[in-house]
């Protein structure tokens, strides 16, 4: 799931380099969607993670 | 966009990129493997990034500086949590300290100034100009920016590689 981040970041910023405006902000959008997600279950522990 | 202004998105983006690579060697010297809270930390910083990236390539414009503000509060509420579960009496700080503050300290006030940074640039400079055009498509990066966006992807490319190998596909349990 990190990784996944990671590589959408990544893919963002290579559409960015190759001037794609809208498809580099899906990805954008999608990871920063993702963190939230990510933080959230963290906060509520739900899958009981360490850190 | 002026030089001057390209030249300090560049500096801004090498700057975060600077903090990336100095928690990489942190981990690789002190063999100190990321916490998925530190990963949510990194993930935030390479948000602003993304922002600063946007202003290279297609010129300034807020909605660029939107998606850096928004990464820079998520990061800066991912810190703060990791912060308030150390600061209890009887807790360790976890990692090795840098000048007396931990990494997810140095990374909270690193997000706060990002915040500032960009309230700053939004209030003193005149990007709110409705007859600026949403994005363009003619801006040419000169050798700074296409230096900056190597090591840009260069650092995003070790971290999804260290993550991958470190949590696998699943969700990273520390």
């Amino acid at each position: 799931m990190m990784a996944g981040i990671f590589l959408s970041f990544l893919i963002s910023m290579i559409l960015i380099f190759y001037k794609k405006y809208r498809p580099s902000f899906f990805f954008i959008f999608l990871s920063l969607v993702l963190i939230v997600v990510m933080f959230k279950i963290h906060v509520t522990d739900k899958l009981n993670l360490n850190f | 966009m002026n030089r001057l202004e390209k030249d300090l998105n560049s500096v801004f983006i090498l700057m975060l990129c600077g903090m990336i690579i100095g928690a990489f060697i942190f981990q690789i010297v002190y063999k100190e493997a990321p916490c998925p809270l530190c990963l949510l930390q990194r993930l935030a910083m390479i948000g602003i990034m993304c922002g600063g990236l946007l202003n290279l390539r297609f010129g300034i414009h807020i909605r660029h500086y939107v998606i850096s503000l928004f990464s820079a509060f998520i990061g800066a509420c991912v810190s703060v949590r990791q912060i308030l579960l150390h600061i209890a009496p009887g807790q360790t700080p976890f990692g090795t300290p840098i000048l007396g503050l931990s990494l997810y300290t140095w990374a909270l006030i690193s997000f706060l100034v990002a915040i500032l940074a960009i309230f700053i640039i939004l209030f003193v400079d005149d990007i709110r100009d409705p007859t600026l055009p949403k994005y363009s498509m003619d801006y040419n990066m000169d050798a700074f920016s296409y230096f900056t966006f190597f090591i840009a992807v260069c650092v995003v490319t070790a971290n999804f590689v260290y993550t991958l190998n470190h949590c696998g596909l699943g969700v990273c349990e520390g």
